[in-house]
């Protein structure tokens, strides 16, 4: 175990400076050394998770400097944490080797970017103090504004300035929440806060944990909050789309999991889980039928993502063990079939994603063509694909604690995804008038990346068992 | 109590200001200003929150207990003017690149040019 919890924070960090140095001396080695880069990177987070797993305790606590939780900042490692670390590992190790041929011309800039935001993420999921999850969120969230707009075309750097107007209210209000937990508890470590909860004055608690609940909920992009994530996330270019998507929301999702227990839900002041279970029917519903009325297919994959935030909502909001492993689980396959539907998409399209533009053309691209139609049958929550078992997980939850009609919402959700992406395959599979063998194939670093999305939404299916049985053991410890 | 509570009316009227001008201003800068003053009024209150009257610095001496400003709100908010700055910072140079590309800061003519 050793030094590891600092080193995913540090050496990331470390990375993201030494990327211009080394692009300036040595411009022939950078795609080498990135990539060996983003190797690195997901090996620590790898044997982080491996040390902690082999410990076999409920927590591994890293004093920063030596410093004790009583004066220091402290990181922290438990089951949630390193679940959460090894669904952003993987999925910061995705974007990474895919932005290398997706985004050969990219300065170097793009990739010290990259860097900041794996190394914030890794912040969030670590660090067991209030205030330096702030600093995190903002150094995460600050770093993926200039990539939204990477392209430099308008409606590119629009978009990012939306994005970061609705991220900086939101983490203006998590703030705002921070302030009043160090002013009623006097502490900013998150297992003192949450030993004196109860204690604090029932109005005060009331109003931390609504600016925490509607400060995330932005975060999220849980409707009616939502209206930043279809720009940002269909303007940005692919990788950075999955980055958005498949990542940077799971942040949101992570914090959530992370203070509602905390703040045992909000008991007694302000009914956090009826909240969640209203703005996720919302969302769900809200978001599929945003998608259907969309032209663009980086649109219709974005107003899903809207909605499966709000499946995760619903999974948390039902409360219990159950749902809360359902939204975990979801959580990790939301993260590589969203993903994999953005790299294939951005091999399958050529600069414009109007679906106007492009009959048959998933026809024309191998293995991407493949890999959307695996990724978004996952999506829509089709049967050998992972997604159907947290969905399922979800919906058992909710019959469990006897809410049938919030149990009805997945189906229906299931549904109207399966009529808007019904209408995005006839036409990317649409027979095609051109040349038959007119095909492309995606150079082999990108098929490994779609290969693995692909095939990692299945093999969630076939492990089902065993990560059920894994996340519900987290959400046992965590809510139980 | 009445004259405790003023710096508390003073986030509190930041903190709507700067909402209210984000959430109704059609200019970029002036949204840009309405984040700064919403961030303005957390800080103050975070150091206001830090102190009641008489209170020593924590300089010299006993640095903790009664009588003693609490520090530690201090160095927060050090830290959160730094992550301030360095936002409007970004936000303004997206604002000059959008000004660049549309000639103008307004969203609703922005948006009028993007179709």
């Amino acid at each position: 175990m050793s030094h590891l919890p600092i080193l995913v924070i540090a050496i990331p960090l470390l990375f993201a400076f030494l990327i211009p140095l080394i692009s300036m001396l040595f411009p022939s080695v950078r795609r080498i050394t990135v990539t060996a880069m983003g190797l690195v990177y997901a090996g620590l987070v790898g044997m982080m998770i491996w040390g902690y797993h082999a410990m076999g305790v409920d927590r591994v606590i890293y004093p920063l400097g030596g410093w004790g939780p009583d004066v220091g900042i402290v990181l922290e490692l438990d089951a949630l944490s390193a679940a959460f670390a090894g669904i952003m590992g993987l999925g910061i190790l995705l974007v990474i080797l895919y932005s290398q041929d997706y985004m050969e011309a990219a300065e170097s800039k793009y990739y010290v970017l990259l860097f900041i935001v794996a190394s914030g993420i890794m912040g969030i999921i670590l660090t067991a103090d209030f205030f330096n999850l702030y600093v995190f969120i903002e150094m995460s969230a600050i770093a993926s504004f200039p990539l939204v707009a990477v392209s430099r075309r308008g409606t590119a750097l629009f978009a990012s300035l939306y994005y970061m107007v609705f991220t900086l209210v939101s983490s203006a209000l998590i703030l705002l929440g921070i302030i009043l937990v160090y002013a009623a508890t006097g502490s900013l470590n998150m297992g003192e806060v949450a030993a004196v909860f109860d204690t604090i004055p029932e109005l005060t608690r009331a109003s931390i944990v609504g600016s925490f609940v509607i400060g995330l909920s932005v975060k999220v992009a849980l409707i009616p909050f939502h209206s930043w994530l279809p720009p940002a996330h269909a303007e940005a270019v692919s990788p950075i789309s999955a980055l958005l998507s498949g990542v940077l929301l799971k942040n949101g999702v992570y914090m959530l999991m992370r203070l509602l227990p905390i703040f045992g839900f909000g008991d007694g002041s302000l009914d956090v889980r009826t909240l969640l279970l209203v703005i996720g029917v919302l969302t769900v519903i809200g978001g599929n039928v945003l998608a259907m009325g969309q032209g663009n297919v980086k649109r219709i994959l974005a107003c899903s993502s809207v909605a499966h935030m709000g499946y995760i909502a619903l999974g948390i909001g039902i409360g219990g063990a159950l749902g809360f492993a359902g939204a975990l689980f979801h959580s990790l396959n939301h993260m590589l079939m969203k993903a994999g539907a953005f790299f294939s998409v951005g091999c399958i399209a050529d600069g414009s994603f109007e679906l106007s533009g492009l009959r048959g053309a998933a026809l024309r691209t191998r293995p991407a063509g493949i890999t959307f139609a695996m990724s978004t049958a996952g999506l829509i929550g089709l049967p050998p694909f992972g997604s159907f078992a947290s969905k399922i997980m979800i919906m058992f939850a909710a019959i469990d604690a006897g809410m049938i009609g919030i149990a009805a919402v997945l189906p229906a959700g299931a549904v109207l995804s399966a009529i808007y992406y019904g209408r995005v395959y006839q036409v990317l599979y649409a027979p095609s008038e051109r040349e038959p063998d007119d095909v492309s194939i995606s150079p082999w670093q990108t098929t490994i990346v779609l290969v693995v999305t692909a095939v990692g939404s299945i093999a969630t299916l076939v492990w089902a068992g065993n990560l059920a049985r894994i996340f519900a053991t987290i959400a046992d410890y965590l809510v139980g | 109590m009445m004259g405790l509570s003023l710096a508390y009316w003073v986030v509190l009227l930041l903190f709507g200001m700067g909402l209210y001008c984000i959430l109704t201003e059609s200019n970029l800068i002036k949204i840009a200003v309405g984040i700064n003053v919403m961030e303005a009024g957390l800080l103050l209150f975070l150091v206001r929150l830090s102190y009641s009257p008489g209170d020593l610095a924590p300089l010299m001496g006993p640095t903790t207990g009664p009588g003693i400003a609490d520090p530690i709100p201090h160095a927060l908010t050090l830290t959160a003017i730094v992550i301030a700055a360095s936002t409007t910072a970004l936000m303004l140079s997206l604002i000059i690149q959008i000004y660049r590309h549309y000639g103008t800061v307004d969203i609703e003519e922005i948006r009028s040019k993007m179709q």
